[in-house]
């Protein structure tokens, strides 16, 4: 029963992994094509000092999109969900800190803030999703199905 | 901390160390690269906290439905002397100030769905006045959709009160 379970948390896995990779790729694209876009969306959920909006909005995007990569490459896989699961509780607990302001404001997470996305409960909702989406990986996926698993057959 | 979860962990540093690294350096070369660091704050525009409360709009053909109803007038004290619905409360919107505890204590004592809030369109006045006496605690309140003068042009029956000696 035990290892039915197993194989079908490992059969899930694959594409939640594959799924998250996507999210975090699709949700750098902004990022990086326009850094000073997102470091005001940074700058207006007031959270971190303004030394460090900068910083954030430079190496953010690249982040996620190197650890979207290797989701779904499932190349080092439970490192990159752990990091992408990190990432996750970094923005759910932005999200409630401006929420809890009554901040309505973009979300910046997928779009500029002219083109909406504002934040919301619902958002929390989804990230925590994602965030559970993220822990499910780390937990059950061992990359057999990915770099990681075909790099342990080549040894 | 077993040595497979700390191999875990080193990777996921790597991992965020080459991203940043990636980062930087694109950051560095491209035209359109941003400061690395600021010391001025952003120009940062966030519209007020929203209004928690939205009242709902009632076209003016739907007033027919809308019996047993007390129409507030948001706006100013001046048009309503000139021109008002007759028998509408005026409580002229103010975006400074909140409505009068003892006039949101008289609406609130008229119960549920009775009120319809009725404006202006230059600054939409129902709209927030309703809003304003929805998030007070008043129940069901509307606003006329268009405002005052929508319901002038509807040919609806305005009451012009004398001009006072």
């Amino acid at each position: 029963m035990i290892q039915k379970l197993q194989k079908l948390a490992l059969s899930l896995a694959l594409p939640i992994r594959i799924y998250l990779g996507v999210v975090f790729i699709a949700a750098c694209l902004y990022k990086i094509a326009d850094p000073q876009e997102f470091a005001l969306s940074i700058a207006t959920y007031g959270i971190l000092p303004v030394e460090l909006v900068n910083p954030m909005a430079i190496m953010l995007p690249w982040i996620e999109l190197i650890c979207g990569i290797a989701l779904i490459l499932g190349f080092w896989t439970k490192a990159s969900a752990l990091a992408i699961s990190g990432m996750m509780v970094m923005f759910i607990t932005a999200l409630v800190i401006a929420l809890s302001k009554h901040l309505q404001m973009s979300c910046g997470c997928f779009a500029s803030a002219e083109a909406g996305d504002d934040i919301n409960y619902l958002t929390v909702i989804r990230d925590s999703l994602w965030l559970a989406g993220g822990l499910f990986v780390l937990v059950f996926d061992d990359g057999r199905w990915g770099m990681d698993g075909l790099m342990r057959r080549l040894r | 901390m077993s040595r497979q979860a700390l191999k875990i962990l080193g990777r996921s540093f790597v991992l965020a160390l080459v991203g940043s690294v990636v980062g930087l350096v694109i950051n560095l070369a491209r035209p359109e690269g941003i400061e690395f660091s600021r010391s001025e704050p952003y120009n940062i525009y966030v519209p007020c906290p929203m209004m928690p409360k939205e009242a709902k709009a009632l076209e003016i053909q739907d007033l027919q439905e809308a019996k047993d109803m007390v129409f507030v007038d948001a706006r100013p004290r001046a048009d309503y002397d000139k021109q008002r619905i007759p028998g509408a409360w005026s409580l002229p919107y103010n975006p400074l100030t909140s409505p009068p505890p003892l006039e949101i204590k008289k609406l609130k004592a008229l119960g549920p769905n009775r009120i319809i809030v009725v404006g202006d369109t230059e600054i939409d006045s129902g709209r927030l006045l309703a809003a304003e006496l929805a998030e007070a605690g008043c129940l069901g309140v509307r606003y006329l959709k268009g405002g005052f003068p929508a319901w002038k042009n509807a040919g609806k029956k305005v009451e012009e009160p004398e001009p006072k000696p």
